[in-house]
């Protein structure tokens, strides 16, 4: 088996140099570029063959992360996006989720952690912290306008269930056991939660859009 | 049981006609038959007259001079048989002044001879004869009578009779005729005024205008009755009261018209008029039938009045509105007995009964109108009442609202400071302790004393910013962020987590800077965990108690000297967190390992 091309996008040098050393040297890994910039990183996008992972900051100079991981949404295939944060706050997080990222980094995590919660990214387990969890449950919380525009954007009771113990602090094996279902499934109900969080995202766009006017609605 | 309507409007009517009956029975109270009624005189127009003609009484002498102003009667009395006992003449009305001469003797007088024309239309008069005045065989009295022209000249049969029985009759017909007719006549002014005033505010509730009227006319009009000497010139008092008599109808009757909904302005102007009619033909009639003729139209207006209210009466659907049925019916009765005697048919006694029934009908009328003036303004002070309640409910939700805004504002103030820090600490000194991290490790010092410092540095400002989210109260939310946070760096060093977290009460007080408290009591427990125990498992529980929530967090590390100095000082500092919030902190460490509780209120202190 091949090793998994990753790109990162880090304009930070010292932070740049320590992630691109260690996914080379991950086992499994392989470092497909390490740039500094969002026009770089866009051109780079549209170029190459798309990569299995996309580390990305948010903070660009001279553009915004967000707006990489929107861009990644149309490769085919799709990378994994991990957002690259210092304080793995809500706030960043759910913005990248929204915008289509997977998962999240903090910086500063050990270099094992790292390079381990990539192999799990690309195996399906997408990292969540209890806040991120919380913030979620508020952002999907069923019947709100979006729901209207986005039928498919409501959490269904189980997924709510495992947001509910993830933001009460239980780690994935201790919901597979509350719950009494396998980790596995614990971990793909948090991707499809991530994905509706996308959904929304997109519905609550069209939802504005069609309010103030700038799309008109199917007929 | 609900009278059958027809039934319900039959009785009222005949409860009506008793009443008027009862009211009739009562003002024609005649003496007993022991008195004798003296029925026959002769009549002259002055003293000297020789040609005296024999007349029956009662009389009216008007007939026979139309512009005379004295009359003369003179009466021949057989003595009383039986007992003697004191005697006295009574007459029931005599229209105006009177003077009694009996074989010779002055008896006494009513009113006054010389100045204007006094009246006694409805007074009784008492006249006592004493013992020594009666002759044995024919005893001769004369009664003198003076009116104006512009009145009538009338005379009822006079009685004799013993004193005592005759003076209880006078004073029950002079409370009757006299005293009630006047206190009404007092208690219709009084509301009148009143209604005026209310009238004078609500112009266009024309009720209040029409029984006022009606009332303060009734009020000038009864005059006629209860003042015996004149305040004016009869050329004045006489066209005043006749004014205010007949206004006192037709106000009535407009009064009805509007309760029955006919009040339009061809009924007031009908009314205006007609009031004009009446007082040109008093003004200005000279000759002396005035009093009659007005007599006359103001009875067959009260007849009118009761007419149709009876007629509204019985079509009334509500009780209430058939009631009318018993003062129209009474009225109608009332109205039609009195006829002959202001018409001066000579059958009756000069005392009409409306001047009883027409004032207790106004200030019944006035009452139950007052009366709905009260309630409505009862009602709008209870409106008012309402009105306020409400507006202070309204004022305490407002408040609410602002206070619940505010508390959402200063939470949103909160959060928008919070990502603002973030941002300046993602791009700034968050960036910095990354990269000097990086560049550590790339020297290969990444477990040096600046390595570790940086960490702590970075480890704290991440609490920091922990503690700013919102939590609502939720202990297990604030524990939850610091298992994220610590997690990693205890797999990293080998030690096992057990979480037993409970469901925690709210904690109200829970706001960033008590959380951040916990939050550094807490990471400073596992640091000192990570650094010194060498521990293979980490418990962290949570558990409410009565009135606390205590955090406990277990190793089964090497313990330490809590009496040391060195820590000492680190154990007093987390001490004092505690004790900020409100709790304590209890450490108990041995050789096989150490257990930290934090106890934390479960309400503020």
């Amino acid at each position: 088996m091949s090793s998994h091309r990753v790109l990162i996008v880090e304009d930070q040098p010292l932070t740049r140099e320590r992630l691109s050393g260690i996914v080379a040297a991950t086992p499994g890994l392989a470092l497909a570029e390490a740039l500094e910039t969002f026009s770089s990183a866009a051109a780079w996008l549209e170029s190459q063959p798309s990569p299995a992972v996309m580390l990305v900051d948010l903070g660009l100079p001279d553009g915004d992360g967000l707006d990489l991981i929107r861009m990644s949404r149309h490769l085919d295939p799709q990378p994994e996006v991990m957002v690259i944060s210092v304080f793995g706050d809500e706030r960043h997080v759910l913005a990248a989720i929204e915008a289509g990222a997977t998962g999240y980094l903090l910086k500063d995590s050990a270099a094992e952690e790292i390079g381990d919660s990539i192999l799990r990214l690309i195996d399906g387990e997408s990292p969540i912290s209890s806040s991120i969890a919380r913030h979620l449950l508020k952002r999907l919380q069923p019947g709100t306008q979006a729901a209207a525009t986005a039928p498919g954007a409501n959490l269904t009771r189980r997924e709510i269930d495992v947001l509910k113990l993830i933001a009460k602090g239980f780690a994935y094996a201790e919901i597979a056991e509350n719950l009494g279902m396998s980790p596995h499934t614990v971990t793909s109900h948090i991707k499809h939660i991530y994905r509706k969080l996308q959904v929304r995202s997109r519905g609550e766009a069209v939802f504005e859009a069609l309010q103030l006017g700038i799309i008109e609605a199917p007929r | 049981m609900v009278l059958n309507a027809g039934l319900q409007r039959s009785g009222l009517i005949v409860v009506g006609l008793l009443l008027s009956a009862g009211l009739s029975a009562l003002l024609a109270m005649a003496p007993g038959s022991e008195h004798r009624r003296l029925s026959q005189a002769l009549f002259s127009l002055s003293p000297g007259d020789e040609a005296r003609t024999a007349v029956n009484l009662p009389h009216t002498w008007r007939d026979a001079c139309s512009d005379c102003v004295m009359a003369w009667y003179e009466f021949s009395i057989a003595p009383p048989q039986g007992p003697r006992q004191p005697m006295a003449i009574y007459l029931p009305g005599v229209g105006q002044n009177a003077a009694l001469y009996f074989n010779g003797e002055f008896l006494g007088q009513a009113g006054d001879f010389q100045g204007r024309g006094g009246r006694h239309l409805t007074d009784p008069l008492l006249f006592p004869v004493a013992p020594s005045l009666w002759r044995v065989d024919d005893n001769l009295m004369f009664v003198l009578l003076r009116a104006e022209p512009a009145q009538r000249g009338f005379l009822p049969s006079p009685w004799l009779g013993p004193q005592d029985s005759l003076a209880t009759l006078h004073t029950v017909q002079n409370l009757l005729r006299q005293a009630v007719v006047r206190f009404l006549g007092l208690a219709c002014l009084v509301l009148g005024l009143v209604l005026a005033l209310i009238w004078a505010k609500r112009p266009a509730e024309h009720a209040y205008g029409w029984l006022s009227l009606a009332t303060v006319s009734w009020a000038i009009a009864q005059l006629s009755i209860t003042v015996t000497a004149p305040a004016f010139e009869p050329a004045i008092w006489e066209p005043l009261l006749n004014v205010a008599a007949t206004a006192a109808p037709i106000a009535l009757l407009g009064f009805v018209a509007h309760v029955m909904q006919l009040d339009t302005g061809r009924w007031r102007r009908g009314a205006w008029l007609m009031l004009a009619l009446t007082a040109g033909v008093a003004t200005f009639d000279p000759g002396g039938y005035t009093e009659r003729v007005m007599g006359v139209v103001v009875h067959g207006l009260y007849l009118l009045a009761g007419i149709m209210l009876m007629f509204d009466g019985w079509r009334g659907e509500t009780g209430l509105r058939r009631c009318l049925l018993l003062p129209g019916s009474a009225l109608v009765a009332l109205a039609l007995q009195d006829f002959p005697i202001v018409s001066a048919l000579p059958a009756f006694h000069y005392s009409p009964a409306l001047a009883v029934a027409v004032p207790l009908l106004l200030v019944a009328f006035t009452w139950i109108l007052l009366g709905r003036f009260i309630r409505s303004l009862e009602m709008a002070e209870l409106l008012n009442i309402d009105l306020d309640r409400l507006v202070r409910e309204k004022t305490s939700a407002l408040e609410a609202q602002f206070e619940r805004v505010q508390a959402l504002e200063r939470e949103k103030v909160i959060i928008s400071e919070r990502e603002r820090l973030m941002r300046d600490m993602h791009d700034g000194i968050g960036g910095h302790l990354v990269s000097t991290l990086a560049m550590l490790e790339k020297s290969g010092q990444q477990e040096s004393p600046v390595a570790t410092a940086v960490k702590v540095a970075l480890d704290d400002l991440r609490l920091m910013i922990d503690s700013l989210d919102p939590v609502e109260g939720d202990l297990t939310v604030v524990l939850a962020m610091f298992r994220d946070r610590v997690e990693p760096r205890l797999r990293a060093a080998n030690i096992r987590l057990q979480w037993q977290v409970e469901d925690l009460p709210e904690l109200a007080y829970l706001g960033p800077s008590s959380v951040l408290s916990i939050l550094r009591i807490l990471q400073e427990c596992v640091t000192n965990v990570l650094k010194h125990a060498q521990a293979s498992d980490l418990v962290i529980e949570a558990r409410a108690e009565d009135e606390t929530v205590s955090i406990r967090v277990t190793d089964n590390g090497r313990g330490f000297d809590t009496s040391s100095q060195g820590a000492g000082r680190g154990l007093k500092n987390l001490r004092h967190r505690a004790q900020e919030l409100g709790g304590e902190l209890r450490i108990d460490s041995a050789h096989s390992g150490t257990t930290t509780i934090l106890i934390l209120p479960s309400r503020p202190a």
